[in-house]
């Protein structure tokens, strides 16, 4: 042995009696004088270390460490129960398959379509005018004509030529029938340009056609045009009240009131059917329905980002396996959102071919999200 | 029996007291002085080993075996790491080593053995104050904390060979300040 290898077996020894106990080690000190110096300098060097690491800390330090103990484990104990699952943790666990995933879902994009859908007419003020058919004859409730008619009357196109036969207007028979009501403002169920083109009072009698059946009281909702339809069976006429925006207040009662008080009102024909139409959305109604349209949207678009971020949450990956150890290893306390790496490099805990390995994928980022005490780390879109 | 600091540890996380305050016992003033070596500062040194302690008891989950004493000072480490940027230190721990010649002089054991216990501590004490923070970090785990080569690579996340590289380094420096001091010793002393 030479002096070069005795000073490195010096360096790298962690106890000196023990490379004393070496015999090649006795050997080469036997003889060399400096190797004996430096080793007796080694070891009142590793002495004055030893000395300086068992100088006494400050007495109270014991007392506060002790305490950590104590302290510590009641939150650890609090956290522990505060981490048993709850009635939407068990929820969620049970949703951790994908189909079902994808039916929790849809489930709740239904729930929201369906309120949406039943929210609608209510939205329609209370006040809106109302429209009355009133036909001569009994008509076949929820014909196609009608649906035909309220179709175009919803969308504002003229109706076909076949339906016009319900709705041509004697001329004459309803200047008659003008002259005889006193209440005014009746019109026959019409397209929204005679609507237009009439005047609002004008009070209309239609031709009905022969398939109405006596007696048959039907009602239909229609959710599109937002109006409610019934058709009373009482006699062969058909009254329609227009539903213009401005229609009186007489009229409204009219519209409402039963059979027999409209034809002395009206002096109509006796026991005609009442056609009750909410009208479509004026404008005030229809910025509501437009708004409350937007809101389902964007609650959609909510419930499919919070789908997405639920999806990536769940994904699991070596990757941040990996990070969320190192973080845990080094008790690295960072505050939740995205993990800056480089701050970590800077920072000395990620050497650069971990930083070149965990750097994740250009526009996301690794994310931090701590729940009940436990560091969650996955990719997230930046 | 004694029990290795890994079976107190396990005990002390149960709420085994006794264990806990061995532990203390084991590693508190070394991880004190680790601070109060590299920080000056005894309110700060007390505040750190503290800060260990509760972060080793809170990551209680996160050690996996292995050496608690590296876990311990890589905590340590990290840190002090912190609390240096914090008060705006250089960046720290670059990779490239400048080579440090051996420029210690042979010291006669006669001087070496003429030097006492205290007055080496005191020494040793001076010389680390006028260390670099890399070096004294280093000297301090080594030879504070009582860190092996490969416990050190393990605590500081490098290379084996380059933690051996740092000690060297390290000591190389150390030892020339030492030896300075020793010799103005000698002459104080008359030796």
């Amino acid at each position: 042995m030479n002096c070069n290898e005795f000073k490195v077996l010096l360096s790298e020894c962690e106890s000196l009696a023990d490379l004393g106990q070496l015999p090649e080690v006795t050997a080469h000190l036997k003889d060399c004088a400096a190797c004996r110096s430096v080793l007796l300098y080694e070891g009142k060097l590793r002495q004055g270390f030893a000395g300086i690491a068992g100088e006494a800390a400050p007495p109270d330090l014991a007392a506060r460490i002790m305490a950590i103990q104590s302290e510590q484990a009641p939150e650890s104990a609090k956290s522990a129960e505060s981490a048993e699952p709850g009635w939407f943790d068990l929820l969620l666990s049970s949703l951790q398959g994908f189909p079902f995933k994808v039916a929790f879902a849809a489930g709740l994009t239904g729930f929201f379509a369906a309120f949406l859908l039943l929210r609608q007419p209510q939205l329609a003020p209370l006040n809106e005018p109302a429209t009355i058919a009133t036909h001569q004859e009994q008509a076949v409730p929820a014909t196609g004509r009608d649906e035909a008619f309220q179709l175009a009357k919803t969308e504002e196109q003229p109706l076909p030529a076949s339906h016009n036969k319900s709705l041509q207007f004697d001329a004459p028979a309803v200047d008659a029938k003008r002259d005889s009501s006193d209440s005014g403002s009746m019109q026959l169920a019409m397209t929204p340009k005679e609507e237009a083109a009439a005047p609002a009072d004008a009070h209309q009698i239609a031709e009905s056609s022969e398939e109405r059946i006596p007696g048959a009281v039907t009602f239909a909702l229609d959710s599109s045009s937002d109006t409610f339809i019934a058709d009373k069976t009482a006699g062969a006429a058909a009254v329609s009240l227009a539903d213009e925006p401005d229609a009186s207040e007489p009229e409204m009662q009219l519209a409402m009131s039963p059979a027999a008080e409209r034809e002395t009102a009206r002096s109509v024909k006796p026991s005609a059917p009442a056609r009750f139409a909410s009208p479509p959305p004026s404008g005030e109604t229809r910025a509501r329905i437009t708004a409350s349209q937007k809101m389902s949207e964007s609650k959609n678009k909510k419930l499919e980002l919070s789908n997405e971020l639920f999806a990536e949450t769940e994904s699991s990956d070596p990757l941040a396996d990996e990070l969320r150890k190192l973080l845990e290893a080094n008790a690295i306390d960072l505050p939740e959102g995205f993990i800056s790496l480089d701050e970590l490099a800077m920072r000395g805990y990620l050497p650069a071919e971990k930083l070149r390995r965990l750097r994740p994928p250009t526009g996301s980022g690794w994310y931090l999200q701590k729940t009940t005490g436990q560091l969650r780390i996955f990719l997230k879109k930046r | 029996m004694k029990m290795t600091p890994e079976e107190l540890w396990k005990l002390a996380i149960r709420g085994d007291q006794p264990s806990w305050q061995k532990l203390y016992e084991l590693f508190g003033g070394p991880v004190y002085q680790f601070f109060l070596r590299n920080t000056r500062n005894v309110e700060m040194a007390a505040d750190k080993t503290q800060e260990v302690f509760l972060r080793i008891f809170r990551s209680r989950e996160a050690f996996g075996g292995g050496s608690l004493k590296s876990w311990i000072f890589r905590i340590a480490r990290n840190l002090l790491i912190d609390e240096w940027r914090r008060a705006g230190h250089r960046e720290v721990l670059s990779d490239n080593l400048p080579e440090i010649a051996d420029t210690a002089t042979g010291v006669e054991e006669e001087v070496i053995n003429a030097i006492e216990h205290a007055q080496m501590k005191e020494m040793i004490d001076e010389c680390l104050e006028l260390l670099d923070e890399d070096s004294r970090m280093t000297v301090c785990l080594v030879y504070l904390a009582g860190l092996s080569i490969p416990e050190l690579a393990s605590v500081m996340e490098m290379p084996l060979g380059t933690a051996k590289t740092r000690v060297r380094q390290a000591r190389l420096k150390l030892d020339a300040m030492l030896c300075e001091k020793m010799q103005i010793k000698r002459v104080e002393q008359g030796l």
